[in-house]
């Protein structure tokens, strides 16, 4: 009886999905919505079987813009998490500057990007890097910041230095933050590589739903986003099983405890 | 003899040398080596300050401290600590946790590749002594919080260091795990007799564990009194009923009553 309901816990998420398509299904059957309105699932998987060698291609082209910027994204995020985290003072100093930035919105800074790199690949990387950096700096230096003052103590009455302290302590804590962000910032990612290559690319799956929306072709806009969330889903259930193996004591210490 | 712990005329005062709250004034005290002295006094009488002055992690405003014939200026090595809260890595397993001021601390840290096998051992046979042998695998979350306080003392020890600083490290246990703890921290003592600094708000562990108590006193933290506690050792559990320790008992209670009001 667990066992089988052990199953079901695991199979409700598909079955939501696939209930989800099917009220939609019916929903534009039923009202009579027209295809160019609201395009019904099967009209959409249609185009997409029709379709399927240009989506994966503009598809491919999101994918590595964003995995690239990412990527960058990772590695700045950790380095001045640490940075930041470290020092509570030069953390108080950059918070300011670096909110200021986040609150850009990240389309208006495409045209600059657009100025400076040209249009196409370039820009979409950047804009990646840009809207999910920022979640990932923050949490790995909350992280650290936030070490237990008598854990400290206990260290530095070893005669510990500031790095051994953030090499034995601080980064390891810090992780469960950072896999924390990361899912965050990879759906983050993909909106700013998007937003990219919608005002500026030749390629891409924004391209394609622009293009695809000034020629009136709705089903293939609805096959763009769903393409889009596909891969949204994918990259964070990478983060979210990478976050499981790495830093599964986060999550057990919470829930079982002996008491 | 040279006294381990030397408090000459010692102030600290927080926030500013005028105005800041003076939480420690002219302290003086010595503790011999191998000595373990305990020391009571009401909430906010600057215990938690006088770790950290002796440790060099705060630093006093006047007066000099002393430790092991040096004079504490900076952190002060090779000190093990142990806190109410047992501030384990919920990452490491109870033998890495315990090992880990050995990754820190000179000189086993540089000798650390070749006697890694020698320092798992000492780590079993501390863990041993508080009987959590079995437990060497698990990690913290697996482990009770009378439990996760015994690794955290195992841990202050593993670098056999030469003074031991305890902020209320049974506090908050059950009173029949912080008895079984006294008793093994008795037994270590004898064992290893490392110099024990223990800051406690319970005048029964005070008395049943330390050789002196040091009363203190609330605003500004000051030394009031002392008392020798002249029982034999090991003590046995059963001592804290015995008519003698019930007057040495009473007398430190009211001691601390006096001060409060």
């Amino acid at each position: 009886m667990r066992n089988f309901s052990a199953i079901l816990d695991k199979l409700v998420p598909l079955f939501v999905i696939i209930a989800f398509f099917i009220i939609w299904e019916l929903a534009t059957v039923l009202f009579q919505i027209p295809s160019f309105l609201l395009p019904a699932p099967s009209t959409i998987f249609g185009v997409m079987a029709k379709s399927f060698v240009p989506i994966m291609g503009h598809a491919g082209q999101t994918l590595w813009t964003t995995c690239i910027g990412f990527a960058f994204a990772i590695a700045f995020g950790l380095l001045g998490g640490v940075v930041l985290g470290s020092s509570p003072r030069l953390y108080r100093a950059f918070y300011p500057l670096l909110i200021g930035f986040n609150s850009i919105p990240k389309v208006a800074v495409v045209p600059v990007l657009v100025i400076w790199f040209g249009i196409g690949t370039i820009p979409a990387i950047i804009s990646a890097f840009l809207i999910s950096f920022f979640p990932i700096m923050v949490n790995v230096a909350t992280g650290i910041a936030t070490l237990e003052p008598e854990l400290k103590d206990v260290l530095l009455a070893l005669g510990a230095k500031r790095r051994d302290i953030m090499v034995k302590v601080g980064i390891p804590r810090s992780m469960p933050y950072f896999f924390a962000s990361l899912k965050i910032a990879i759906t983050l990612a993909f909106v700013g590589a998007i937003i990219s290559e919608t005002v500026a690319a030749n390629s891409g799956i924004g391209y394609l739903m622009v293009s695809a929306a000034s020629r009136f072709d709705v089903p293939l806009v609805f096959a763009g986003l769903l393409v889009t969330s596909i891969m949204g889903v994918g990259m964070y259930g990478v983060a979210a099983v990478i976050e499981q193996r790495t830093v599964g004591w986060a999550m057990r210490s919470t829930g079982a405890q002996v008491q | 003899m040279q006294p381990f712990v030397d408090f000459d005329n010692v102030s600290l005062r927080y926030g500013g040398e005028e105005n800041g709250l003076l939480a420690l004034s002219d302290i003086n005290l010595k503790v011999k080596e191998g000595e373990f002295i305990a020391i009571v006094g009401p909430s906010g009488c600057g215990k938690s300050t006088f770790l950290k002055a002796t440790t060099g992690l705060w630093p006093v405003t006047s007066g000099s401290i002393t430790v092991n014939q040096e004079k504490v200026r900076g952190p002060v090595n090779c000190v093990g600590m142990a806190f109410q809260n047992p501030t384990l890595l919920p990452w490491r397993n109870t033998i890495n946790n315990v090992l880990l001021p050995l990754e820190v601390v000179q000189p086993q840290r540089s000798m650390w590749g070749r006697k890694r096998q020698d320092y798992i051992q000492s780590a079993k046979d501390l863990l041993e002594m508080v009987n959590l042998t079995g437990s060497e695998e698990k990690f913290p979350w697996q482990l009770s919080g009378g439990m996760q306080q015994r690794v955290s003392i195992c841990r202050s020890l593993i670098h056999e260091p030469k003074l031991l600083m305890l902020d209320e490290p049974f506090g908050a246990l059950d009173m029949f795990t912080r008895e079984d703890l006294w008793v093994a921290l008795q037994d270590i003592w004898l064992k290893k007799r490392p110099t024990i600094i223990l800051v406690t708000h319970d005048i029964r562990e005070a008395v049943y564990l330390a050789d002196r108590v040091i009363i203190m006193a609330a605003r500004p933290g000051r030394i009031v009194a002392e008392e020798v506690i002249p029982f034999e050792r090991p003590r046995p559990l059963s001592l804290t009923f015995d008519s003698e320790f019930g007057k040495i008992f009473s007398s430190i209670r009211e001691k601390i009553t006096e001060v409060s009001v």
